[in-house]
């Protein structure tokens, strides 16, 4: 079974970078999805794997073949690749018939021999058993619901029983209650089938409940590809934290140097004082000196890459994510001047979980909104100009203005380096 | 030593993969192919034109300014843009050919945009009559409607001709600027080209979104607003199609300025050609460069909008706009008038020409008697006794017509076959690789040679294939590589138009399952765009079908239906011109209905999509 | 299955482009005649190539040398030669007169009653407007043509583009030229097959005559003619008159008019004088110019002969005329308001004064690089020296062999002299169709003859001149 595995493959069109050196191994059997905003490369990526894209540069393997290599000029078509894709749009034929759409890739197959009549058939049938649609094999698929749509597009990528299984967003097209429903039925299918799964979508949730792991782009740049849990908890940098969960996380601008005994001075929320405490031993001054030395590396290789022949200055630029703080009055960010940052400004992040309403709580603030669910109430607090969004569980009813107290548990605080944008550490926060 | 080999093996290796990869995708094939065969057939006749212009002609006014039987020289374009002449021979001609072109634009924008907007957005009464009825004149030759119009208006008194039917029935005289020159040909014209405008518009009549129109009238915008600010600037690109698509055509005319007596560059062309060979063949170049000019002015157009943006929208219900009871009647009643004036009189009064004792002889309709009608023109059987039939045989029997009738069936399947294939195939092959600048030349390369007037294209290819290697005047391959060349881009068009609509996943999925490609195109692509892509091949076939100023030069006078045809219009013989017109336009009728209950393609469908 | 046949049918047209492309490439140094042509190419305007000294018999042609052998058989024995040359062969032949496909059946019954066995296609070719210049040109660039001989009008391009050239090679029979009292080796013109006339007619519904050919660019006049751009021979007429003796035809028809008709042509004249100088021509070259000018500015261009008959006939077109084709009138067909009646032929008219029309000649080439040489010489023989050869034109009124003997011939078979006459010959049915045949119109009719000498030698003086009128144009 195939492992696939992607070294520095960039796709740019003209001077814009959809994909920006990535280096990916997805593993045998695996169920990856990449995930990330509109248009920041993922259904490329997809694409250029299965073949229907060419990279500008880098190399391809699955399995022990090479399917892409710029500098051999290698390139094996995408009906070489022996891989399913499942489309967003489900690209049925629409001038066939459910079951000729099923059965029309099958007797295509020549090799090891082709198929008879009576295996085609069997092979259509199976599959239709397996997404539940023997009831529509004679239809057309104008005449068929978009989740029916969806089954026979599953159907037909599945016939031929590819050992790796692309999707492009395939449940983009669908109402919130089928798209549940068929998340289940992928998850089954990928268990039943032991295919390698890789799954692009823009839905974290998505991502969250189906992969085991998540690869996370922007900007054409691989961001973060962990487990997704691992992405939750432990996002790389400010982007992967605001991106990962919902409700988002909660930014605190902080400002503050570390303490000999470890903990980190911090001054958040305008005025208020704070203690951030790791939990592993950490030397912030080592950690920036380190940033330092990796953003110079940076540079230096970026100057050597703009050296070489061929080398196409990247319009689309990368930047820092620009956080977002969740304020009363809520500041134009762009027209804002950008800041001189020093190693001292660092941000927090907090995840919404994290803010407990409780009667002795270290902060005061007043409820500015509430969302309840039923299974649980999504809060707004506002502490001085600053809101942070909480979750608390259980049918509780806020009104809107009353005071609260707030304190800020558990030890997965993040603490990022505000220039940088990079994770520094997790740990606790003391008010 | 050894290093550098293993580097040159494997620089090759990588050459051949790329190569390899290259050539995987049949869409790069394609356009690589066609790239090179449509640079040739575009290129070399402008060339073999060009370079025509600087030879010296024996007997003609190069030879007569340098004294010189061959070799090369520039005396041509210094005389033709110096000399005394060079008013008469280039400028009035070249000033009329605008005025004609501008004019026929106009009139078939106007006619054609205003009868879609009435057929797709208004309720008038009998659309579906209407609407296939106006495409007749397109149908049919395009002189046909100037031959009509002189048999209408010539007057005695004015023309200076015998009494046309207007003057002989009810002694009405029009002035002359009605009967010849400007105004008549760039009316005949227009009406013949106003099935364009009307295909184009009404297309995006039917499809635009009735809710921006809607959204207006919420905001209690008068009526007439809302169609300057919002319908009008809706249709502009398809208004912009229809100029490129009729500029050209009409400015590359023959037969209709000629009948007319209007000078144009084309009648220019073909008067000058005797004597002032070489400083014609300028004026061919000319005429190109307009065309060439047309196109580069919409590829700007084009860019800026950076997009192929059709106007799309879901069929939600678009508002009619109510004509009132009586109004919708009337207007239809007008409409019919008029269509039944460009396009059933026409047959009528070739039906009726063909029993006349003599051409142009309506004694019968004022007289009454059946005396002087004539069955001769189809039922004589021989050509030994003279009476009246200049030597031919009738119709029915005439084996020159029917000959060139077969001929005209071979050279128009032939062109609508290879044309077809052909265009739909680019337009397959562009749709794929959009973004590469070979495709948008490969695209542009295969339009070029609608956009050159038709005399042209058939004067370079003349030129082109008569030297002592190739000599294909007057054969059938000529006017078959000349049709294919000059067509491909009806095809191109459709095709590439109904690619775009087809998104790229359908055939991504056949891709995957590993599917060759001529399994793609054979069970997916081309059934799912079946409608436009035959449409692709019965344009051409039609367009051919009834073709002269393209195939005039090429050709001898029995050679095809329409060279034969204008032969006899110009002899004066209507009984025989007005009897091939009737044949073409029945063959026309049958194929498209057949295609039509065959394959619910038609030609109303087709142009530009 | 389709596809296969589609991508066949594409590989085919690609390689035909391809071929095509190589063709073009192949065809830019080529722009010099093959050298065996060049010679007669450089030789001076006056000297025509079919006269060649003999002691230059070295420098001839193929073609040439059998020419010059077959000018000394009999028909007789030139049949027999195209029957050894041609049998079971194609012919192909080229021509303004589409008549040229019905003389060809009769020639091959006329060998097949030689030799019984003898079998030739043929295809017979007639080009639109002048392009039959372009296609012999064209033609005459391969090392064998496709045309065996062609059937030719217009001598002043005949002249300046295929003789000078010598892509055309005059054969003379020797039957015609004894019976036109010449020899092949002193006659130095072209083989003229017939003669054809265009003829001024009138419509005479109305009150109006015309008596003197000054009539036709009178004030307000406007003669239908067909477009002298189109048919090059128009031109010609235009040129010939400036010649000496039409130009003082043209004078003595002037000095028959009344004197306050006379004033109205006197101020044109007067100013014609200096640029009849400037264009060398002689004493009464004003008054051809001052008709020309006239005429050009003042005819209401047709398309072709046809409609111009057909206008003129009609008891409509009251005081219209024109200047067309003779043998036009055959095919008018009588009805209410049609009849050859409607029309004079003006020359016919007592007391017409004045030029009665324009001759011109179809003439017989063989091609320098005729495929099927003898059977050429043969054709053109057999069309020029035997009436049934002939009868393809002379059946009908208006054409007028060049060979006494069977210009002779046709008319006893035919009688076109009483081509007007009812059924009892003696009635006189319709006037104009009484063919008063070529003795009477070259002398008494007053035809305009074209030269082709003439007309080539004037077509940069005069011919200019006439491009600079400003042509009358009813639009």
């Amino acid at each position: 079974m195939p492992e696939i595995k992607l070294e520095h493959i960039t796709k740019r069109w003209n001077k814009f970078y959809a994909v920006d050196d990535l280096d990916l191994v997805i593993g045998d059997n695996a169920f990856v999805t990449l995930l990330g905003p509109s248009g920041c490369g993922k259904t490329t990526t997809l694409r250029m794997i299965a073949g229907l894209e060419t990279p500008t540069s880098g190399r391809i393997t699955i399995g022990d073949q090479v399917v892409f290599d710029s500098a051999l000029g290698i390139n094996v078509p995408a009906n070489k690749r022996k891989v399913g894709f499942l489309f967003q749009n489900y690209a049925l034929w629409p001038n066939m018939t459910v079951y000729q759409n099923i059965a029309f890739g099958l007797s295509n197959i020549k090799e090891p021999r082709k198929l008879t009549k009576q295996e085609i058939d069997d092979t259509v049938h199976r599959v239709a058993q397996v997404v539940k649609i023997t009831a529509f094999m004679d239809r057309y698929p104008a005449e068929l619901s978009g989740g029916q749509q969806q089954r026979v597009a599953i159907a037909r990528t599945l016939a031929p029983e590819p050992s790796v299984l692309f999707m492009d967003e395939p449940l983009s097209n669908l109402d919130a209650k089928l798209r549940l429903e068929m998340r289940y039925e992928l998850q089954r299918l990928h268990v039943e089938t032991g295919s390698t799964f890789v799954y692009v979508t823009h839905d974290q949730m998505e991502a969250m409940t189906l992969a085991t792991q998540i690869c996370l782009i922007n900007n054409g740049v691989l961001q973060q590809y962990d487990a997704p849990l691992t992405v939750y908890n432990r996002p790389n940098n400010l982007f992967v934290a605001d991106f990962v969960g919902n409700p988002s996380i909660n930014f605190i601008e902080a400002k503050g140097k570390q303490r000999p005994d470890g903990g980190v001075e911090l001054t958040i929320l305008g005025d208020k004082k704070a203690v951030f405490k790791p939990n592993q031993p950490l030397d912030l001054p080592a950690w920036f000196k380190g940033r330092d030395a990796r953003e110079a590396l940076a540079v230096d290789a970026l100057k050597k890459r703009a050296a070489e022949k061929g080398y196409v200055e990247k319009d689309n630029k990368d930047e820092t994510f620009r956080y977002h703080i969740d304020k009363v009055e809520e500041e134009d960010l762009p027209l804002q001047e950008n800041p001189v940052l020093t190693d001292e400004d660092l941000v927090l992040g907090v995840r919404p979980e994290f803010i407990d309403i409780v009667a002795g709580g270290a902060l005061e603030g007043e409820i500015y909104g509430a969302m309840p669910t039923g299974m649980e109430s999504t809060i707004k607090v506002r502490v001085g100009d600053f809101l942070l969004t909480g979750v608390v569980f259980g049918s509780t009813l806020f009104t809107i203005g009353s005071k609260v107290h707030i304190d800020i548990s558990g030890d997965n605080i993040l603490l990022f380096d505000r220039r940088s944008g990079r994770c520094i550490t997790a740990g606790s926060l003391e008010c | 030593m050894g290093q550098s080999t293993t580097l040159q093996a494997s620089q090759s290796t990588i050459l051949l993969n790329k190569i390899k990869t290259f050539f995987s995708k049949p869409h790069n094939v394609i356009l690589l192919l066609m790239g090179i065969v449509l640079t040739f057939s575009t290129v070399a006749p402008i060339v073999a034109i060009v370079e025509d212009t600087f030879k010296i002609h024996p007997g003609t006014i190069d030879a007569h300014l340098t004294g010189q039987a061959a070799g090369y020289t520039t005396v041509n374009y210094i005389d033709l843009f110096t000399s005394k002449l060079a008013k008469t021979n280039l400028w009035t001609p070249l000033l009329n050919t605008i005025w004609l072109a501008v004019g026929t634009c106009v009139v078939s924008i106007l006619f054609g945009g205003v009868f879609a907007f009435l057929v797709t957005r208004t309720n008038l009464a009998w659309r579906k009559y209407l609407s296939s009825i106006f495409i007749f004149p397109y149908i049919m030759p395009q002189w046909t409607l100037a031959v009509v119009w002189q048999n209408m208006f010539n007057s005695n008194a004015v023309t200076g001709t015998s009494n046309g039917l207007l003057a002989s029935l009810f002694g009405i005289e029009m002035p002359l600027w009605w009967c010849k020159g400007l105004f008549p040909s760039l009316v005949v014209l227009g009406l013949h080209y106003a099935p364009f405008a009307y295909i184009l518009i009404g297309g995006i009549f039917r499809n635009m979104d009735a809710n921006l129109e809607e959204a207006a009238t919420i905001l209690d915008t008068p009526r007439w607003k809302t169609m300057c600010k919002i319908t009008l600037p809706m249709v502009k690109p398809a208004i912009l199609s229809t100029i490129l698509l009729v500029f050209g055509s009409s400015m590359g005319s023959y037969p209709v300025p000629h009948y007319l007596g209007l000078t144009t560059l084309s009648t220019k062309y073909v008067s000058m050609n005797s004597k002032f060979t070489g400083e014609a063949s300028i004026l061919a170049i000319i005429m190109m460069v307009f065309g060439v000019a047309i196109m580069l002015l919409n590829q700007l157009s084009l860019t800026s909008r950076k997009s192929y943006t059709t106007v799309t929208g879901k069929a939600g219900q678009s508002s009619k706009f109510n004509l009132g009871r009586v109004g919708r009647y009337v207007i239809a009643l007008a409409l019919v008038v008029v269509t039944f004036f460009t396009s059933i009189f026409p047959i009528v009064s070739f039906a009726f020409e063909t029993f006349l004792p003599n051409p142009g002889d309506y004694s019968f309709l004022y007289t009454g008697d059946p005396s002087n009608l004539t069955t001769k023109w189809w039922v004589t059987d021989e050509n030994v006794s003279e009476n009246g039939m200049y030597g031919q045989k009738g119709i029915l029997h005439n084996e020159t017509i029917w000959r060139a009738f077969r001929g005209t069936m071979l050279v128009s399947v032939s062109c609508a076959l290879l044309a077809g294939s052909i265009g739909t195939l680019i337009g397959y092959a562009v749709a794929k690789s959009r973004r590469s600048k070979w495709a948008n030349y490969v695209n542009s390369v295969a339009f070029l040679p609608y956009l050159m007037p038709s005399i042209a294209v058939g004067v370079a290819f003349f030129i082109l294939f008569s030297n002592q290697y190739i000599n294909l005047f007057n054969t059938y391959t000529l006017l078959i590589i000349v049709g294919t060349v000059k067509y491909i881009p009806f095809a191109s068009r459709s095709s590439l138009n109904s690619m775009l609509q087809l998104s790229g996943e359908i055939e991504e999925a056949a891709i995957i399952q590993d599917i060759p490609w001529i399994k793609r195109m054979t069970r997916i692509i081309i059934p799912i765009q079946k409608s436009s892509i035959i449409s692709g091949f019965l344009l051409p076939f039609m367009t051919c079908l009834r073709e002269l100023s393209l195939f005039l030069l090429l050709c001898t006078q029995g050679f095809i239906l329409s060279t034969t045809l204008d032969y006899f219009d110009e002899m004066g013989l209507y009984a025989f011109s007005s009897g091939i017109n009737l044949i073409l336009i029945v063959t026309i009728l049958v194929c498209n209905t057949l295609v039509n209950k065959v394959t619910g393609a038609s030609l109303d469908k087709g142009i530009g999509g | 299955m389709k596809l296969k046949k589609l991508t066949a049918l594409l590989l085919a047209g690609s390689l035909m482009f391809s071929l095509a492309a190589c063709g073009n490439k192949a065809d830019a140094p080529a722009s010099n005649p093959p050298a065996e042509n060049s010679a007669p190419a450089s030789t001076p305007v006056d000297n025509k190539t079919p006269d060649p000294d003999p002691a230059d018999d070295a420098n001839l042609t193929e073609t040439q040398k059998i020419i010059k052998e077959a000018e000394g058989m009999t028909l007789e024995e030139l049949a027999k030669k195209a029957i050894e040359e041609s049998n079971g062969k194609m012919f192909y032949g080229v021509g303004n007169s589409s008549r040229g496909k019905s003389a060809l059946p009769l020639f091959i019954e006329y060998l097949q009653s030689i030799d019984s066995s003898y079998s030739m296609e043929f295809e017979w070719q007639q080009p639109k407007n002048n392009k039959i210049f372009d296609q012999l040109t064209a033609d005459s660039l391969k090392d064998t043509g496709t045309f065996a001989m062609t059937l030719i009008q217009d001598g002043n391009q005949i002249e300046s583009k295929m003789v000078q050239t010598g892509i055309l090679d005059t054969f003379v029979p020797k039957e015609w030229a004894e019976a036109n009292g010449v020899s092949a080796d002193s006659y130095d013109g072209y083989l003229a097959l017939q003669t054809l006339n265009k003829v001024f007619m009138y419509n005479n519904t109305g009150a109006k005559s015309y008596d003197n050919c000054w009539d036709f660019v009178a004030e307000g006049e406007h003669g239908l003619y067909m477009d002298i751009d189109s048919e090059i021979v128009g031109k010609n007429f235009l040129y010939m008159l400036t010649e000496d003796t039409y130009a003082g035809w043209l004078k003595d028809a002037f000095n028959a008019l009344s004197a306050d008709e006379q004033a109205y042509f006197q101020p044109t004249i007067k100013a014609m004088e200096s640029e009849a100088a400037d264009l060398g021509l002689g004493a009464d070259g004003a008054y051809a110019l001052a008709w020309i000018k006239l005429w050009v500015e003042s005819y209401n261009a047709q398309t072709d002969d046809g409609p111009i008959c057909n206008t003129l006939v009609d008891q409509s077109a009251t005081d219209q005329f024109g200047l067309l084709v003779y043998s036009k009138l055959r095919s008018v067909e009588e009805s209410s308001s049609v009849s050859v009646n409607n029309i004079n032929v003006a020359a016919y008219d007592d007391g017409y004064t004045g030029i009665g029309g324009y001759g011109y000649c179809h003439y017989l080439f063989v091609t320098d690089n005729s495929p099927l040489p003898w059977t050429a010489c043969a054709f053109i023989a057999y069309m020029t020296e035997t009436v049934d050869g002939f009868s393809a034109w002379g059946k009908d009124m208006g054409g007028y062999s060049s060979n006494p003997t069977v210009a002779a011939g046709t008319e006893e078979k035919y009688g076109h002299s009483k081509g007007g006459m009812s059924e009892d010959g003696a009635t006189v049915e319709f006037e104009a169709k009484n063919d008063r045949g070529y003795d009477w119109w070259t002398t008494d009719g007053k035809l305009v003859l074209e030269d082709p000498e003439y007309c080539a030698s004037v077509s940069f003086t005069v011919g200019s001149w006439i491009e600079m009128l400003t042509k009358y144009s009813a639009g």
